[in-house]
């Protein structure tokens, strides 16, 4: 039977972009976590744990986001464990955030310059310090634009997890669709809204990219 | 864990990699050259093509590729502009390409310096004769590290044409799971093949870029008898 | 025993020797300014003096304790012998008070209120009292450069070395550098300073010692070397330097 599209179907998408947030702010923690971590090892003296960490960049930038979502979920469900679509796609996105901020991360740490090293150097800082107090300050400011930038392109991934069944905004306008057959409306509220969470996200980035440091 | 199945439908898996890389490359060179269209355009008729070119930049990149998809071949068919997947699925990887490598030339064209645009001005040349000879080469050295990354990434996102039935690798993998009940074995086979493209392209750009920047400059001066 | 013993040193960069064989020492109190051409080995001779640089050959005790390099002792070299650069290179993203005051308090291990008293002090002593909260972009050169030798002296070094510190002044703004580091000459402190500054080598420095091409050419009070210079080579260089 097909339903007019209604205001409860705009509610429900709603909902969707709520679980597509939740979703974004998951990964976005665990991934700036893995980030940082694989950052830093980047910069490690012992050639394995750098080897390692870039290797492990290169795989989650080298294979589709929706791949290593139905790994993780047909990985563990083949293991014989329950494994939520929420589950299966946190861990997804999470990896592939820290893949990618990892990689812009480490690209603002080597572009701090070689004196600020040599200052922490010279008052004695061990190396952690070193990130600590002189380095990750400096690198946090410069990757600003490229790390919020990536939050858009999270945003955008998360749309991925309709391919599990997550009912997230991109499926719960599918949902809604499978009812009201209204496609242009539905999907075109669903791209609205997905503007309308990035718009000023891109803009953000771009106006911060302006500002010197 | 038991690959025979993966082995069974291997030929059905790479002939869906051929095709990843059809989609990938046929709509990636159309919207790079519709990009450098557009910085011609710019060129010659200043932000008047700009601005609505901003418009629609913002649009494609601040949606998902998946929403996109949906809307134009679901969307557009419910107005009565309907399009075969094939038609929609070039459409969406051409348009993703326009809307990031656009912006990545942009950004090459401003570390073009001012000097040779200048130089390029005196002698009167046209919008045309500017981007080809003062602007390409060094604009392309500049942005080739990018642009390259930027391939990689609509390479990978072509998987999510499988949404609208387009028989790439994703697809033909997602068949092979429901059939064959070793959904786990077959992606993580598709992994190994997308990460083996995504490797093989990045190969060839690193190669162009060596020869873009060092051995070509060597071949045009040996060309002019300088070397 | 001196506080700077350098006993045939040597040092390369792969197959490029950059110091070769040079024997010296400094005591405590002595100002010792570093002269030469650019890419004599100056600034290396320096970096090796607090571990910035390993040495290859010879051996290098700061008040009778070899240098090594593991971790600690690193540390430990480094709280006694501070170093100010000639690009300054505070950090951007902190208050003068806070660059001073980061070294004693994650170093020293120091309370924040302790280390900001500290850093109060030594911005004090080159003269920077009303600055404690402006950034790095904020000051001209030769204020950054006063607050870099405010942040070396905050651990309270043995030996503060310095790099060619007035190089990448504008000339008006290099008195008042000098001006600092008369005054710690005259307060005893033990420096070992690269410059261009001939005039002010002469005037503050107890020694001077003139390197060519990796060695020391010519060492010995100052007076005496600028004055009156041995060697060729220190001749046709005070002649370049000073004309
Ligand atoms: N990190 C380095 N790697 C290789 N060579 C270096 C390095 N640092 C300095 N050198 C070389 O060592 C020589 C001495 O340099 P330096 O000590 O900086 O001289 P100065 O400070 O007297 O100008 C120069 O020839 C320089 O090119
Ligand atoms: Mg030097």
């Amino acid at each position: 039977m097909i339903r007019e599209f209604t205001l409860n179907h705009v509610w429900f998408i709603l909902a969707g972009a709520g679980w597509t947030i939740l979703l974004t702010a998951i990964a976005l923690f665990f991934g700036s976590i893995l980030g940082l971590v694989l950052a830093i090892l980047r910069q490690s003296p012992n050639a394995i744990l750098r080897v390692a960490a870039g290797s492990l960049v290169r795989i989650f930038q080298g294979v589709p986001l929706v791949v290593v979502i139905f790994m993780i979920y047909f990985g563990i469900a083949g293991g014989g464990l329950n494994v939520s679509p929420l589950m299966a796609c946190s861990i997804g996105l999470s990896l592939f955030a820290g893949a990618f901020l990892g990689e812009i991360w480490r690209g603002a740490i080597q572009a701090i310059p070689a004196q600020q090293w040599e200052a922490a150097d010279a008052l004695g800082f061990t190396a952690l310090e070193r990130l600590r107090y002189a380095i990750l300050p400096q690198a946090i400011r410069l990757s600003m634009p490229a790390t919020i930038g990536f939050i858009v392109q999270l945003v955008k991934g998360t749309s991925v997890a309709s391919m599990v069944g997550y009912v997230e905004l991109m499926r719960a306008g599918q949902v809604v669709n499978g009812s009201t057959f209204d496609s242009f409306t539905v999907f075109g509220l669903v791209a609205l809204i997905y503007l309308a969470i990035n718009l000023p996200l891109s803009f953000l980035s771009k106006r911060i990219e302006q500002v010197k440091l | 864990m038991h690959f025979e199945a993966v082995w069974a439908g291997l030929p059905l898996l790479l002939s869906g990699a051929l095709k990843t890389i059809l989609y990938a490359v046929a709509g990636y060179a159309a919207g790079l050259a519709f990009a450098m269209l557009l910085i011609v355009g710019r060129l010659a008729y200043g932000s008047a093509i700009s601005r609505p070119t901003a418009v629609f930049v913002e649009i494609v990149r601040n949606t998902p590729f998946l929403v996109q998809a949906f809307f134009l071949y679901f969307g557009l068919a419910k107005l009565g502009f309907s399009m075969s997947p094939v038609v929609a699925a070039v459409i969406i990887v051409t348009f993703n390409s326009l809307a990031y490598t656009v912006e990545i030339l942009r950004s090459g064209l401003m570390g073009v310096p001012r000097g040779l645009i200048e130089a390029g001005e005196s002698m009167s040349f046209s919008a045309l004769q500017m981007f080809r000879y003062v602007i390409a080469r060094p604009m392309l050295r500049a942005t080739l590290p990018a642009l390259s990354g930027q391939f990689i990434i609509i390479m990978l996102n072509t998987s999510l044409l499988s949404a609208i039935a387009i028989p790439e690798l994703t697809y033909e993998a997602s068949n092979l799971a429901s059939s064959s009940f070793r959904p786990f074995e077959v992606y993580v086979a598709i992994a190994l093949i997308y990460f083996t493209i995504s490797a093989a392209f990045a190969g060839m750009f690193a190669l162009l870029t060596r020869a873009v920047t060092g051995d070509w400059a060597k071949v045009d001066l040996a060309r002019r008898g300088i070397l | 025993m001196s506080l700077i013993e350098i006993d045939h040193l040597s040092k390369s960069y792969g197959a490029h020797q950059v110091i070769k064989d040079v024997s010296l020492s400094v005591e405590a109190g002595e100002v010792l300014a570093v002269i030469g051409r650019s890419g004599s080995g100056k600034s290396t001779l320096l970096r090796c003096l607090n571990g910035l640089e390993q040495i290859n050959g010879g051996a290098l005790r700061i008040d009778g304790r070899a240098v090594t390099y593991d971790k600690r002792a690193l540390r430990q070299l480094r709280k006694r012998v501070a170093m100010v650069f000639q690009s300054y290179n505070l950090f951007p993203h902190m208050s003068a008070q806070d660059n001073v005051a980061l070294a004693p308090r994650i170093v020293g291990k120091l309370e924040r209120k302790a280390s900001l008293d500290i850093a109060h002090e030594m911005l004090g002593r080159v003269g920077l009292s009303d600055k404690h909260d402006a950034y790095p972009r904020d000051l001209s050169g030769g204020q950054q450069q006063r607050v870099a030798i405010a942040r070396a002296l905050a651990v309270r070094p043995e030996i503060l070395l310095l790099d060619e510190v007035t190089a990448a002044l504008d000339p008006e703004l290099v008195g008042e550098v000098l001006k600092v580091l008369g005054d710690l000459a005259s307060e005893g402190l033990t420096m070992v300073l690269v410059t261009h500054e001939i005039a002010f080598a002469r005037k503050a420095a107890s020694r001077v010692a003139f390197m060519h091409e990796g060695r020391v050419h010519e060492i010995g009070p100052a007076q005496d070397v600028i004055g009156n210079p041995q060697t060729p080579e220190l001749q046709r260089f005070l002649a370049s330097v000073i004309a």
